[in-house]
């Protein structure tokens, strides 16, 4: 279902007020995996700086719409661009984004000052480069003193601090997350939020932030898509998703597990003053 | 639709405020009462449906026990028109 959103509700297109190229765009982007529709006509531009993050159930393509914009698949149909260039024209190993996915492990065998030095040493850089650059990023991180250590000597929130370090260290263009926090608990979670946001705000990078955690995207992003098996159900800033939503899969979708004592029921009630409610 | 938060919870006997005009009410039956931390949230039957109140727990609150009757009430602009 595609829903036409009120003026009011559509956000302002990054790119339109320029001649320069959006920094990410999906042109009308379909994917299929033999029968199944994993993305569908899909078309979204994001701004260079923008936190934009990508929300919805299980299934709903999330995944595979970072997928595309990594390069790891290819569309069916339609095109990804990364500053008005095809993806599909540059393959995946030269272009330098950095990612995070949650089950996309710190290697266990190298040390933190290791695993953070291997971008920056597939890039070619020399090793007196290289130390002084993971010695400023592990002081970003709050990590400085856990440089020699094993990733499984690790609490999982400094583990997935470290991802982040690693996915950071080569100023990436842009940086994709793929459920980055999933793995860790409510606190933690919390905690990771602000890191994150304050790490955005420093370091000003393009991400595209893909969660099911309501409550994450309407902390961190600029912008939150909603999606609904494959298509865009909604997209605006975290405020008026929550206030103005479309569709009340939207509304639903935006309240927290834990409260989301939603009223989707029609009362049959009317209300003593006024037009009959429908809540 | 309405958020959680939009509605608020008082006494059928409570003094009605000053903006009548501006708000919708209905009466309803406490359920049952959830305390989480700084919240309390309150379950709430009204005819055939169940309405959720959240408030933010301050000092002076009523605070309402399961079966007592209730008057919820909120503002006409806080009602959103969503697709189902
Ligand atoms: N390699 C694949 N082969 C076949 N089907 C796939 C493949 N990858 C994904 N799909 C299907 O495409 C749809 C979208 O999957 P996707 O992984 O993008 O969902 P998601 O939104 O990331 O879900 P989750 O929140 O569970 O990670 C699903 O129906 C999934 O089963
Ligand atoms: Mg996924």
């Amino acid at each position: 279902m595609n829903v036409k959103l009120p003026s009011s509700l559509a956000e302002a297109d990054a790119s339109k007020e320029t001649d320069v190229p959006a920094h990410i765009e999906f042109r009308t982007v379909t994917k299929m995996y033999g029968a199944v529709t994993a993305v569908r006509d899909l078309s979204l531009t994001v701004g260079r700086g923008e936190f934009v993050t990508i929300l919805g159930p299980s299934g709903s393509g999330k995944t595979t719409a970072l997928m595309l914009l990594a390069g790891f698949v290819a569309p069916t149909q339609g095109d990804v661009l990364i500053a008005g260039k095809s993806v599909a024209a540059v393959p995946s190993y030269r272009r330098d984004q950095g990612i995070v996915f949650q089950s996309y492990a710190l290697f266990p065998h190298l040390t933190v000052c290791q695993n953070l030095e291997f971008p920056l040493e597939m890039r070619g850089m020399k090793a007196a480069e290289r130390l002084p650059r993971v010695k400023r990023m592990l002081e970003r991180v709050h990590l400085k003193d856990f440089g020699d250590r094993l990733p499984s000597q690790l609490s999982g929130g400094q583990q997935q601090r470290i991802a982040l370090a690693r996915a950071l260290i080569a100023d990436p263009p842009f940086l994709l997350l793929d459920e980055p926090l999933g793995a860790l608990d409510r606190n933690l979670r919390e905690q990771m939020q602000i890191e994150m946001k304050s790490l955005h705000q420093e370091f000003g990078i393009t991400t595209i932030c893909v969660t099911h955690d309501q409550e994450e995207a309407l902390t961190l992003s600029d912008r939150i898509i909603v999606m609904r098996a494959g298509e865009i159900e909604q997209t605006g800033t975290p405020e008026a998703l929550y206030d103005r939503p479309a569709t009340s899969f939207v509304a639903n979708f935006l309240v927290r597990p834990i409260s989301s004592t939603f009223l989707t029921s029609r009362l049959n009630q009317r209300s003593s003053r006024g037009p009959p409610l429908f809540l | 639709m309405i958020r959680p938060e939009r509605i608020s919870i008082s006494a059928l006997t409570a003094k009605k405020g000053t903006d009548t005009e501006k708000r919708q009410h209905v009466t309803g039956r406490v359920k049952d009462m959830i305390y989480a931390g700084p919240l309390r949230k309150y379950h709430v039957r009204v005819g055939s449906g169940e309405l959720i109140v959240r408030e933010h727990c301050a000092t002076g609150q009523t605070v309402f026990k399961p079966g007592e009757e209730v008057r919820l009430d909120w503002l006409r602009s806080d009602v959103r028109f969503v697709k189902i």
